[in-house]
């Protein structure tokens, strides 16, 4: 993973406060299922890493604010699971659709399950 | 950077997460992707993925990309642009040779260089080894 702190939000109610900017974020290819079947118990790594940029923008005084630039496969996940806001293709960044975190939806992700 | 996550947590993520895909950004480590010209990222995206598993497979397995091309019976220049260029196309023939040296499946490997079907339907459980904990020597 790779980040950039000098980056502001887009989201209306965030915007230009400080957050962390994914610059690139990726899995290592053998732990993807299209090449190889995991092991029980090795899934959740993509969660783990969205937690670990929010643990890092909350150091950096940012309140868990993230934002990045999803490849297409993982827009579900970043709109579904992680909660996070699809502000639209970006025509900027090959079209590639941005996703930015609120530091409410920041605890919402962080928060176990009751 | 430290911070503690609880099994709970995990397990939670774990099941919502699944078999998804996570991946942002086209700046990786090395110079897969340059400049923001050419074909849309989705076209880009399979080829990222194998040669960055060519990338971090030949430094687990603690290789030159000569030792490596030499190893694989390819030719270093392609090696290179498979590791550095995600516009170049590899050939099949490099794909099979790379997989033997890998030991993952052949059809797997074609299908992340973006030459095969999506879904390949052989186990290959061998890849496990190069599991992404491994440490990978700087080249």
């Amino acid at each position: 993973m790779i980040t950039d702190s000098a980056k502001r939000a887009r989201i209306e109610s965030q915007k230009n406060e400080r957050l962390i900017y994914i610059d690139f974020l990726e899995s290592a290819p053998w732990n993807r299922n299209e090449i190889i079947d995991k092991p029980p118990g090795f899934a959740g790594r993509g969660s783990i890493l969205v937690r670990a940029a929010i643990e890092y923008s909350k150091r950096e005084e940012c309140e868990g604010r993230i934002g990045l630039h999803s490849l297409p496969r993982a827009n579900d996940f970043y709109a579904s699971k992680a909660g996070m806001t699809d502000m639209g293709k970006d025509p900027d960044y090959q079209d590639l659709r941005y996703f930015e975190m609120t530091p409410a939806q920041a605890e919402a992700f962080i928060k176990e399950a009751e | 950077m430290k911070f503690a996550i609880s099994r709970q947590w995990c397990a939670e993520k774990a099941e919502a997460e699944a078999s998804a895909e996570i991946g942002a950004g086209l700046t990786g480590p090395g110079p897969l992707l340059s400049g923001a010209a050419g074909p849309s990222a989705a076209l880009y995206e399979p080829r990222v993925a194998f040669g960055r598993f060519v990338q971090l497979g030949r430094r687990k397995l603690q290789l030159s990309r000569a030792a490596l091309a030499d190893k694989a019976g390819i030719d270093l220049a392609e090696l290179l642009k498979i590791e550095q260029d995600a516009n170049y196309a590899p050939k099949p023939r490099t794909i099979h040779q790379l997989a033997a040296v890998f030991e993952v499946d052949q059809e797997r490997l074609l299908a992340l260089a973006g030459l095969g079907p999506p879904e390949g339907a052989i186990r290959i459980e061998e890849a496990v080894q190069y599991g992404a904990y491994s440490e990978s020597p700087e080249d």
